[in-house]
């Protein structure tokens, strides 16, 4: 039902500005902030740490305060939307599953924070746990499970809420290399199904180009966007054909001058 | 759906070759019965030793002495009797400040403003020994089952309250984050994360409060009872039977080890 409405804006941020009390005065994290998100789109944060990409995924998830600008939400500003945990999730990046809890209570918890029948909790759990594969494993505690089973829980437990949304802050940042690209994979596949609209932080250019439609490309000091870049690319993409390259040899240009930028700050500091 | 279990769950496939028998013997647990069962041997040859030099049973019998009251007293039922009086007091007292502290130390630990208020006061009740009450609790409350009560409440409010503060305040931030974000309200976090979460830090607290309690009915009951394994040293002493003393803080010594193994025991299961 979703499809249809693939193209409308869901999600728009104007001149966003977030600025964090210091020491000495205070430090401007985001500056113009622009960017404008579609229904059903995957869109990547990408850009060196500092660059304020996790901030910008917070600030549209209301768990953190900017200082100017707007958020709009379905053309409704941030603030004044209802129940906004109905309508947008999270994947934290240190997965953030209860210890104490079982994988199928877990993913069960959001469920039973928003006071949903016994009868319907199964069975949306049932179905996000086969979805990320974790059946088997519904009576283990977090601790008994592999850093990418753990993220699967994370993941399975972020989709049993159903939110129009979800935000990733680098959810497989922790991970060995051959995890996450299994985890990429199903979330892509995952996302081709439930048609989700995904906001993804990350800072891996090979991730963000095989996982992303749209790439906002960040850069430091003060937090800004540099660029976005639309991915014209199938899916399943072959992350070795000549026109990934060709975009991560673009995107690599643009956070190199970034990385100059940022080391002669730190030596003109010194 | 592939399922991985098979490989990891189902343990009973495995080759039965590869099974050894060193597998099924806890090595460790052998070792360390082994070093105690040693030591205690030379701790009780040398306590004979010192005893046979000495020459009077009145003032430091020997350990075959103070083994054979010890196996009148349990006969006879004595032991138990004054054993369960005292229990009876410490599950009464300690359990009675498990249900003030914890939710006091919830409220305490959730709310900063009043936990910076308080712990001026916290701090200095605290250092003062349960064994200081004494007196008030005897003018306040008399030496029945009240001024005791009184005196275990003293000594296991404080490690609860304490544990329950500071695992209530260390509760791992991104999943207060996490429960903010399914739209969790404050009675629903403290409910079902903080608490759950600062479990395992309250059991350490009910766990040392058990240690004390146990130190303080034992000094309570020397001053104002006519029970328990503290009257029952006293006893000892006033009728010039230090095998009886002796028996007491054997007996006190061992249940108290027993019950920290235990509550150790559930705190490693909780973790």
């Amino acid at each position: 039902m979703m499809l249809s409405a693939t193209n409308s804006t869901l999600i728009e941020v104007e001149n966003l500005k977030v600025e964090f009390p210091t020491k000495d005065g205070t430090f401007l994290a985001l500056s113009d902030i622009n960017l404008e998100i579609k229904k059903g789109e995957f869109v990547c944060l990408l850009g060196p740490s500092g660059c304020g990409k996790s901030t910008l995924l917070f600030s549209i998830g209301k768990q953190l305060k900017p200082t100017g600008g707007s958020i709009t939400f379905n053309k409704e500003k941030l603030d004044h939307v209802s129940s906004l945990h109905e309508k947008m999730c999270v994947v934290f990046q240190e997965h953030a599953l209860f210890p104490w809890l079982t994988v199928e209570k877990n993913i069960q918890f959001p469920l039973e924070v928003k006071g949903m029948s016994k009868t319907k909790i199964k069975e949306i759990s049932e179905y996000y746990m086969d979805m990320v594969g974790l059946f088997a494993f519904r009576d283990r505690k977090p601790n008994q499970l592999s850093g990418g089973m753990k993220q699967r829980v994370g993941i399975a437990r972020a989709l049993s809420m159903e939110t129009e949304v979800i935000l990733m802050d680098e959810p497989f940042g922790a991970l060995d290399a051959q995890t996450r690209g299994m985890l990429q994979e199903e979330l892509i596949d995952i996302w081709e199904r439930e048609k989700r609209t995904i906001l993804f932080v990350t800072h891996g250019i090979d991730e963000a180009v095989f996982l992303a439609d749209k790439i906002v490309v960040m850069s430091a000091n003060p937090g800004k966007i540099k660029d976005i870049i639309d991915v014209d690319l199938g899916r399943m993409r072959d992350t070795t054909s000549t026109e990934f390259v060709q975009y991560e040899r673009e995107i690599k240009g643009l956070l190199h001058t970034e990385i100059l930028k940022t080391k002669q700050l730190e030596s003109s500091v010194r | 759906m592939k399922s991985p279990s098979s490989t990891l769950s189902n343990s009973s496939d495995v080759n039965i070759k590869d099974i050894k028998l060193k597998n099924f013997i806890p090595i460790k647990l052998l070792k360390s019965v082994g070093i105690f069962l040693g030591s205690a041997t030379v701790l009780l040859i040398v306590w004979q030793l010192a005893a046979l030099i000495y020459q009077n049973e009145t003032l430091l019998p020997g350990p075959l002495v103070v083994a054979q009251t010890f196996q009148g007293m349990l006969m006879n039922g004595t032991l138990i009797d004054h054993t369960f009086a005292s229990l009876g007091r410490i599950l009464l007292a300690w359990t009675l400040a498990a249900v003030v502290a914890i939710p006091i130390g919830v409220v305490l630990g959730t709310v900063p403003w009043l936990e910076r208020m308080m712990r001026p006061f916290i701090e200095m009740i605290r250092p003062i020994s349960p064994l200081a009450w004494i007196p008030l609790a005897i003018l306040w409350f008399g030496i029945g089952l009240s001024g005791k009560v009184f005196i275990i409440f003293i000594a296991s409010f404080f490690p609860i309250l304490l544990n329950t503060i500071s695992g209530v305040q260390n509760v791992n931030s991104i999943l207060v984050r996490a429960a903010k974000s399914f739209g969790c309200s404050p009675i629903q976090m403290t409910l079902k994360v903080v608490i759950p979460a600062a479990l395992p830090t309250i059991t350490t607290g009910l766990r040392i409060s058990f240690g004390s309690a146990w130190m303080a009915i034992i000094a309570a009951e020397m001053v104002a009872s006519q029970s328990g394994l503290g009257y029952m040293i006293i006893n000892g002493m006033e009728i010039l039977r230090s095998d009886i003393v002796i028996t007491g803080m054997v007996i006190t010594g061992i249940l108290g080890f027993i019950f920290d193994s235990v509550f150790r025991y559930t705190e490693k299961r909780m973790v």
